[in-house]
């Protein structure tokens, strides 16, 4: 991992999510969510890659996450590769009404895999939950693929509501480095034993109470 | 019986007033045989030990001088009542005195209890000597008797004996008195007896008290030495309250003056101390440079302490003497310096090994990096002169250690960002084939490297710079003066400028290396992206944007400078491309405009993704033309020049073909392009225009070789025939006619059918042989007209639909044509018209065997020839319905007879 190491120092240890789908599948409104809790349902493309940092705190310990947002626009992809090469965490968002870009999944693992090999923890997001009439990929669908895919954590989530958001994070955050020994997690290169959890619809699961963020 | 009480022998011995009775005789009274030596010693132990209580009564000390006599004095009762009006004298003396001691009021309270315990007990004696006075023959007197006999002292065997004991007991002879001083004998000895026993008792209690002996004594000593200063008091207030003036009111309150003088001096003082001066361990916080470490809170609230009275010394300079405001703000100001530089050595020491500081000393960093922010005063963020707000540069430029500060953190970051970027480069360059063979990917790894570190240091430097409100640790608190983001963006811009060079130089490398304009139109846009991404992040102009700017300049110059060298190599390359005749057998483009065009394909894609506002890659107007020029109208004119090197060896019609083609490959490579439309409608105007000209060759061609050019060039010569053929067509469909010349009709060509003078060849062209001649080859060449080479070489256009427009509209050109001119033979050559002609009747239909129809549909274009000449229904509709709104003008329609 290239995260820098600060551990027991005043400085708090960085991690690098890159977010990638297609374009409107909701990356930047996931990302808009975890930061300030907020929705916006004007759509406005990314430009580029941006970026935003949130410091966590979880389980007594605090970690700084540097979040990548990238374009989801074919004009932007010859940028994203370079973002992938140093990057902790690829979340690959899909939009569960839309098959395309649940298709297009599979390439954006293989372009992960590309730059980082084995050496990232890949989360698979199916956004628009609250889309449920409208859905094309069903929930036991996607966590196959995930599965498939070798990711470590799949989820379901509404920006618009926030279902799901502030869980999938904390749930990120548990299987970096730093949460590795106290949570007792597997190892993010173990993929055999990767925890794909799917929360599709479910509030009961959620337990925000220690994250606060 | 009665018991006579001897008495007699004591009166002489009571002289003087018997003392009252001893207070302690409850003791003789509990053992029923009290001894009056015991008793009398016993009070005496205990009022001597109570001394108090008798110094209490010094001022009577007659009163308690003579001791009691309790047996002798009890007999007489007018001694007892002198005795006890003495007493009581004395005691109301005493209490007078007492009263009127001021001295001894103090003790006034404690003594009543004790004079009060006094009195009963003497108005009890005195009572009881009265009760024995008055009582002493019958109760007491019995109760002693009683006693005896209890005790048996009177009692014998026999009455007899009884009898003799009171006989000489009551006798007064010698056996008398021996008897009765037996008797007494017995009586002390049982007292004695009884004594002894009591003593026995009161043992305990008496070394009980004797314990307390000491302690009562230094009661006592204290008790003298307080009456003694109260009484020497007593003498010093008699003497000076009234004798002297020191201590009268004036005295008073002049001293009460000078003791609230003094009280303010205290508190000014006291208050100046808190404001304007530290204490010793203060100062020695602020001169120990380990202290910031060690003794962070104490430290940091010193120097804030300090930095306060600096800035209160302004009141005390306005005092009339400065002096004092002058030396503590010296001193203050040399603390603060001493501080400060404490300060921006830890910082100096600390900043590179950021990673590894611990939490503390994290902290403790954050507030020198304050501390030192605020050092700056208000007064020197603004000109001196305008009061003009300073830029961040400038404010830094003022305050040595905020620059000291600025500098460290600049030098420190900017090595581990330089450092951080080589090792990214390095392994950037194992890759090096990448730069080669991916030149984007390589330039964006490089710039995403530069902005992961900008982000990691703006993130840093929020860390360092940013007041922690939530954190406890935070000391320094206060607003600060100077707009922290300033700050941030200011150094940020200079770490991150350090790496200006070494990116400049590899990107310039990796662009100077590319030959292909469209990388270098990719390159051009991932810099502008970058541009925009980093200033997000550094939020100013920064030096990286503008080293951005200048590589997307550099690239600018690379783009015109390929397009140059391409174009260059184009007419001056050893291949002598342009000298090259084309290829005949196919008229195609020739290949270098192809791969020239192929190559910047890409470019004259992006113009499309420009807003309305922007230039491709940001030219000027001035430069966008050139590029255009360079793009569009330098390949066109090479064309030109390379088709006028070849026209001789191709012929007019292969060479316009070869145009045609080439422009059409241009035209279609800007087609979808909206900035470059002007361009599109430029060349296809170029292209109409070759169109036009191959039409003209193709009806010239047919013209020729079917014999009616020199008609054609004499009727042409009166009024041209492609223009009458249009008005007589209109007319006879009646659709409105704008030329002038509407009103020809074919009478204008009858000169020259029947103008026979030889020297004239147009009447020799309508001649019946010329005639048949010219049919002849009509009837020859018209069906086999498209294997004409000109006709095969149309089939060479690239376009289709310009080929199918020159050949039709050739084709169609030439059959106006002939049905003017097979009209004219009509109408002037046969007889059909009633007229008279010169070669009888139906010459016309003898000299040309096909009619404008048959012609047409040999070329093949009868279909557009038909609706060449039929009237459009549509328009037919509207032209009527246009003429039912207005007066229909007939002589805009048709002139009857015309045809």
């Amino acid at each position: 991992m290239s995260s820098q190491n600060t551990k027991s120092s005043g400085m708090m240890k960085k991690y690098k999510l890159v977010f990638l789908g297609e374009q409107g599948v909701g990356k930047t409104s996931l990302i808009t969510r975890f930061m300030y809790d907020t929705f916006n349902s004007q759509y406005a493309a990314t430009i580029g890659i941006d970026f935003l940092s949130k410091t966590m705190y979880l389980d007594d310990k605090t970690i700084r996450l540097q979040l990548w947002d990238t374009a989801g626009q074919e004009r932007f992809r010859s940028l994203i590769p370079s973002y992938m090469r140093d990057s902790n965490v690829a979340v690959v968002v899909y939009d569960i009404s839309s098959k395309k870009s649940f298709e297009a999944i599979d390439k954006w693992v293989e372009d992960v895999k590309l730059e980082r090999g084995s050496n990232v923890i890949i989360v698979i997001v199916g956004n628009k939950n609250d889309l449920n009439d409208s859905r094309q990929v069903t929930a036991d669908e996607a966590e196959l693929t995930a599965k498939k895919l070798g990711a470590s954590i799949f989820f379901e989530t509404s920006t618009k509501t926030g279902h799901n958001v502030k869980l999938l994070f904390k749930k990120i955050a548990q299987l970096l480095p730093e949460f590795e020994d106290s949570e007792n997690s597997q190892s993010m290169n173990d993929h055999d034993n990767s925890q794909v959890i799917d929360v599709a619809g479910d509030e009961g699961v959620q337990d925000e109470s220690s994250c606060q963020c | 019986m009665d018991f006579i009480y001897d008495y007699d022998l004591d009166t002489s011995e009571a002289v003087s007033l018997p003392a009252p009775a001893s207070p302690a005789n409850i003791s003789l009274s509990n053992i029923n045989n009290s001894s009056p030596a015991f008793t009398e010693d016993f009070t005496k132990r205990l009022s001597s030990r109570f001394s108090i209580l008798s110094s209490i009564n010094a001022k009577s000390p007659d009163s308690c001088s003579s001791e009691p006599d309790s047996g002798e004095g009890l007999s007489n009762n007018q001694l007892a009542d002198q005795f006890a009006k003495l007493s009581i004298d004395m005691i109301r003396q005493s209490e007078q005195e007492l009263t009127n001691s001021p001295s001894l009021n103090a003790y006034a309270s404690s003594s009543n209890i004790r004079k009060s315990t006094l009195s009963e007990k003497l108005f009890k004696i005195l009572n009881n000597s009265s009760t024995l006075s008055s009582h002493l023959d019958d109760t007491t007197i019995k109760t002693s008797l009683q006693l005896l006999e209890a005790k048996n002292y009177l009692n014998s065997s026999n009455d007899s004996q009884i009898d003799e004991d009171y006989d000489l007991i009551i006798q007064p002879g010698i056996l008398g008195t021996v008897s009765r001083r037996k008797l007494k004998i017995n009586i002390q000895n049982e007292a004695l007896l009884g004594s002894d026993n009591m003593l026995a008792k009161f043992e305990p209690i008496y070394n009980n008290l004797k314990k307390l002996d000491k302690d009562v004594e230094n009661l006592n000593q204290i008790n003298e030495k307080i009456i003694d200063e109260l009484s020497t008091l007593d003498k010093f207030n008699e003497k000076n309250f009234k004798q002297s003036e020191k201590f009268n009111l004036s005295v008073l309150k002049d001293l009460k003056a000078q003791k609230d003088k003094i009280l303010i001096k205290k508190h000014i003082l006291m208050s100046f101390q808190k404001k304007f001066q530290l204490n010793e361990y203060e100062k020695f916080l602020l001169q120990s440079s380990k202290d910031i470490e060690t003794n962070t809170q104490d430290y940091f609230q010193s120097f804030q302490k300090t930095k306060t009275i600096y800035d209160n010394c302004y009141l005390l300079l306005s005092m009339n003497n400065p002096k004092i405001g002058l030396g503590i703000m010296n001193e203050m100001k040399s603390l603060i310096d001493t501080a400060l530089n404490n300060m921006n050595f830890f910082i100096k020491q600390n900043l590179s090994e950021l990673n590894v500081l611990k939490k503390a000393d994290f902290q403790v960093l954050k507030n020198c990096i304050y501390a030192i922010t605020n050092s700056i005063s208000k007064e020197d963020l603004y000109t001196p002169d305008n009061n003009q707000r300073l830029d961040i540069v400038e404010i830094i430029a003022s305050n040595k250690y905020l620059k000291e500060m600025i500098h460290n953190f600049i030098d420190s970051k900017s090595k581990s960002v330089l450092a951080e970027f080589e090792n990214i480069v390095r392994e950037n360059e194992r890759q090096m084939y990448s730069a080669i063979h991916d030149p984007m990917r390589f330039i964006g790894d490089m710039l995403a490297s530069v902005h992961s570190l900008i982000v990691s240091e703006r993130e840093i430097l929020e860390f360092l710079c940013q007041p922690d409100e939530a954190n406890e640790t935070q000391i320094i608190i206060d607003q600060s003066i100077i707009d922290i983001n300033d700050l941030e963006n200011h150094i940020l811009n200079n770490i991150i400028g350090v790496l200006n060079n070494p990116l400049k130089l590899r990107l310039e490398q990796t662009i100077r290396s590319q030959n292909d304009v469209s990388i270098i139109s990719k390159l051009y846009d991932c810099l502008d992206l970058y541009k925009l991404m980093f200033s997000k992040q550094l939020r100013d102009e920064s030096a990286i944007i503008d080293t951005l700017s200048d590589l997307q300049s550099l690239l600018q110059e690379r783009t015109f400078s390929i397009l140059h060298s391409k174009q260059n190599y184009i007419v001056n390359g050893s291949k002598g491309l342009l000298r090259q005749s084309i290829d005949d057998s196919d008229l195609q483009c020739p290949d270098w405009l192809i791969d020239y065009m192929n190559s910047i394909q890409d470019i004259l894609k992006n113009f499309n993704n420009l807003g309305s506002s922007t230039n491709f890659m940001n030219l000027s107007d001035d430069l966008l033309i050139k590029l255009i020029d360079l793009l569009i109208d330098k390949p066109i004119e090479f064309v030109d020049q390379q088709i006028s090197n070849s026209v001789q060896s191709l012929g007019t019609g292969s060479a316009k073909i070869v145009k045609i083609n080439c422009l059409d490959l241009i035209m279609n490579k800007i087609m979808t392009i909206n900035t470059l439309s002007l361009k599109y409608d430029e060349i296809n105007d170029a292209i109409i225009e070759e169109v036009e000209q191959l039409t003209n060759i193709a009806n010239e061609i047919l013209l020729k070789e079917t014999g009616l050019l020199e008609i054609s060039d004499a009727l042409n010569k009166v009024y041209p025939v492609e223009k009458f053929s249009e008005i007589e067509i209109a007319k006879r469909l009646r659709k409105p006619i704008d030329n002038p010349d509407k009103s020809v009709n074919y009478d204008i060509y009858q000169s020259l059918i029947y103008n026979n003078d030889e020297r004239h060849s147009p009447a020799l062209l309508f001649s019946p042989q010329n005639l048949q001649s010219v049919n002849g080859k009509i009837e020859m060449f018209i069906p086999d007209a498209l294997s004409h080479p000109f006709f095969g070489n149309l089939s060479q256009i690239s376009s289709p639909t310009i080929a199918n427009e020159i050949s039709e509209s050739g084709f169609l050109q030439f059959v106006n044509f002939y049905r003017v001119v097979h009209t004219l033979v009509v109408i002037y050559l046969n007889n059909s018209s009633g007229q008279g002609s010169d070669f009888g009747d139906e010459v016309g239909d003898r000299l040309f065997g096909w009619n404008d129809i048959e012609i047409a549909t040999l070329l093949g274009v009868e279909k557009a020839y038909m609706e060449q000449q039929m009237p459009d229904p549509q328009e037919d509709e509207d032209r009527i319905s246009s003429i039912g709104e207005r007066d229909l003008d007939s002589n805009d329609i048709i002139e009857d007879g015309d045809i």
